[in-house]
């Protein structure tokens, strides 16, 4: 029993506290992200289509993507920022770049 | 005294079983359903230009929203829990770039070991050429994280590359800055321990800040420890597990818990905890 104690001691010191305030901290960082998750998937945002593109584009009206859209449009180098801050996209729905490098 | 010992040897036979995890995930990742699930990130360096990315990269998610002035909330999110959860435990067990550094590794040549502080480079990295280039001067910059990324090169750039030369299309070839880093890279691999991960990955810089928060990690029994610096050979990444288990540049190898003494395990917050007072 006392060799047991003797063993036990020092790993109860290293994990009370610290374990403790790992616990907490786990806690507090995963109820954020999942916070960020879910308000990302909610989020959408405006996004226009470049005016030549108007054959073949995502939607010929639609203007509003959502974030998981924006990521993906992100893949090709889709989406451009123009000199007064408005996202544009080149992308074109159901077509494959030759090359989806962004070199 | 003996469910201790048996916790003991339940990390230490984890080891072997590292490369088989790595290669399940590496199956989930080459998207065998062809699902290309390119709005959500995978927690792993891993190209969405790939012809065979399940997921999006979310280093090439933050520095294409840094570009286009957007905060990825998803991306982070997905980041957050994950390294909230298990830390640095995703570059040695799920990270497909780091398996391939690993099977490497596995070929004889002589191994040069960087000291601890090259891992800072780390976060020059994801704070320039992730953040703030992409932010201040966009995705067309030379220095770009997707332009520079060796991950890139061999994953997307090379196979569309093929595919370009098999189909008789003009060939895209990467940019000076993406050869010269790409090359430099497959060189180091041969003499250093996961040199991307060691050097430059700005996702290890993201869950190495994470180590000392995760669920999961690894702790010492000072009782135990007879401060042999054994574990310092063993841990491929210079580090000194015996002072310090939850480094950032810790990738959760666990070679280091092979100690004489066992006096490294593997922890969880989701243990049952002493009520007593630290002394």
């Amino acid at each position: 029993m006392d060799q047991e104690q003797a063993i036990n001691e020092p790993l109860q010191r290293e994990t009370g506290k610290t374990g403790r305030m790992r616990f907490y901290s786990f806690l507090v960082l995963s109820a954020l992200g999942l916070v960020l998750v879910i308000f990302g998937a909610l989020r959408s945002k405006d996004v226009s289509h470049n005016t030549d593109d108007t054959d073949g584009a995502i939607s010929g009206s639609r203007t509003t993507y959502s974030e998981y859209e924006l990521s993906k449009l992100t893949t090709v180098g889709g989406l451009t920022r123009t000199e007064t801050g408005e996202v544009k996209t080149t992308f074109k729905e159901g077509e494959k770049p030759a090359s989806e490098c962004p070199t | 005294m003996v469910a201790m010992a048996n916790r003991k040897s339940f990390t230490q036979k984890l080891i072997p079983w590292r490369i088989w995890t790595q290669l399940s995930f590496l199956l989930i990742w080459l998207d065998p359903l062809t699902l290309r699930l390119h709005g959500i990130c995978a927690p792993v360096f891993h190209c969405y230009a790939c012809p065979l990315a399940t997921f999006a990269c979310p280093i090439g998610i933050l520095a294409n929203f840094s570009a286009l002035h957007l905060f990825p909330l998803m991306t982070v999110g997905i980041l957050i829990v994950s390294g909230a959860l298990l830390g640095g435990i995703i570059c040695g067990w799920v990270c497909p770039f780091g398996f391939l550094q690993d099977l490497v590794a596995k070929i004889p040549t002589p191994k040069i070991k960087l000291p601890s502080w090259t891992g800072y480079f780390r976060y020059a990295v994801l704070i320039g050429l992730v953040l703030l280039i992409p932010y201040f001067f966009g995705e067309k910059h030379p220095l770009f994280i997707c332009t520079v990324c060796p991950a890139g090169a061999l994953e997307a750039a090379v196979p569309n590359m093929i595919d370009q030369a098999a189909v008789g299309e003009e060939i895209t070839i990467p940019n000076t800055i993406k050869i010269i880093v790409t090359i430099s890279f497959l060189v180091g691999m041969l003499f250093i321990h996961r040199p991307w991960c060691r050097i430059l990955c700005p996702l290890g810089a993201i869950f190495g800040l994470f180590n000392r928060f995760s669920a999961v990690y690894l702790k010492v029994k000072p009782s135990e420890c007879n401060t042999c610096q054994v574990c310092h050979k063993y841990c491929g990444f210079g580090g000194q597990p015996e002072q310090d288990p939850n480094s950032d540049n810790c990738v959760r190898c666990l070679d280091c818990t092979q100690c004489p003494t066992s006096a490294l395990t593997l922890g969880a917050v989701f243990e049952r905890q002493s009520s007593k007072p630290d002394k």
